[in-house]
């Protein structure tokens, strides 16, 4: 799919932050991976890696590894999968702020209608943005950049795929992403309004954001577990 | 200016309360404990030794992926 049109910014962003991205992982680095997966032993089998018919009460089961194995080394094209993510647009903006300048990388589909309602989604753990494609896929296929009614950004957190990683010598966390997903929002002109979506850890971000920043003006997430283990 | 009083306490039952839970208040208080005693050590162990982790997880991708 072509989203021709989708990718261009809005008038209100700030254009010389941000700059379009395309995914192009170095060759080096696909052939290191198929060498570690090549050089890797998985483990013998044993009572808790076997359990019969299928049972993985004690864990991940060894067959299933092996199988996995198997196919990652032989029929897994990351350049097909990489063509896809790079067949959206691509973006990615650099944030100033106190903890330093982090590159935030995002897919985006922009809207070209003046009421097109700015809105965010945020992945979980273990996941990324592309937990969202299809989301994107829909929506390109329904309108073009005059009827879409949405902004629909989707930033990768930061420590994920191509956003800079949290910085080395501070206790980053959630607030910190919320800041810094509040400072997205301004820079791409939407500071004043937006709408946050969010599931597991991305959830904790939106609910953040909801509770601190005036321009979210709503939420919705899922996956929210009563386990807090992450600390707000 | 944004403020916002959040008050939270969590309360035991009252005594002589003989209300109870309904069935799928039952069902959910079972699937949280059994999450919480079988499914959520992963989560406990990259909370309190994230570097431990960190470390061999990113030592090797066959790792990562059982992890």
């Amino acid at each position: 799919m072509a989203f021709k049109g989708f990718g261009d910014l809005p008038g209100t962003a700030e254009a010389s932050t941000i700059t379009n991205f395309h995914i192009d992982i170095p060759d080096e680095d696909i052939r290191r991976l198929k060498q570690l997966l090549n050089l890797t032993h998985v483990a013998n089998a044993n009572y808790e890696n076997s359990r019969p018919v299928g049972g993985r009460n004690l864990g991940l089961r060894r067959d299933w590894l092996i199988e996995a194995k198997h196919t990652w080394e032989n029929d897994f094209d990351w350049r097909r999968h990489e063509a896809h993510m790079n067949s959206f647009p691509n973006f990615k903006a650099v944030i100033k702020d106190d903890l330093g300048d982090f590159s935030i990388h995002f897919v985006a589909l922009f809207s070209k209608k003046e009421d097109a309602v700015p809105l965010f989604f945020f992945h979980g753990w273990p996941g990324n943005f592309a937990e969202f494609l299809h989301i994107l896929e829909l929506l390109g296929s329904r309108y073009t950049p005059d009827t879409l009614p949405y902004h629909v950004i989707v930033p990768s957190l930061p420590g994920y795929t191509f956003s800079s990683p949290p910085p080395e010598d501070h206790d980053f966390g959630l607030t910190d992403v919320a800041r810094l997903m509040d400072k997205l929002a301004k820079c791409l002109g939407f500071g004043g309004r937006y709408v946050v979506q969010g599931g597991d850890v991305g959830s904790r971000v939106a609910r953040i954001m909801a509770a601190t920043y005036d321009g979210c003006k709503a939420i919705h997430c899922k996956q929210s577990t009563g386990l807090c283990l992450v600390l707000e | 200016m944004l403020t916002k009083l959040v008050n939270y306490s969590p309360l035991p039952e009252p005594e002589g309360f003989t209300g109870g839970l309904d069935e799928v208040e039952q069902k959910g208080i079972e699937r949280y404990n059994w999450f919480k005693n079988d499914g959520s050590a992963y989560a406990i162990a990259q909370a309190t030794r994230p570097s431990t982790l960190g470390l061999v997880l990113s030592s090797n991708p066959i790792a990562l992926l059982a992890w």
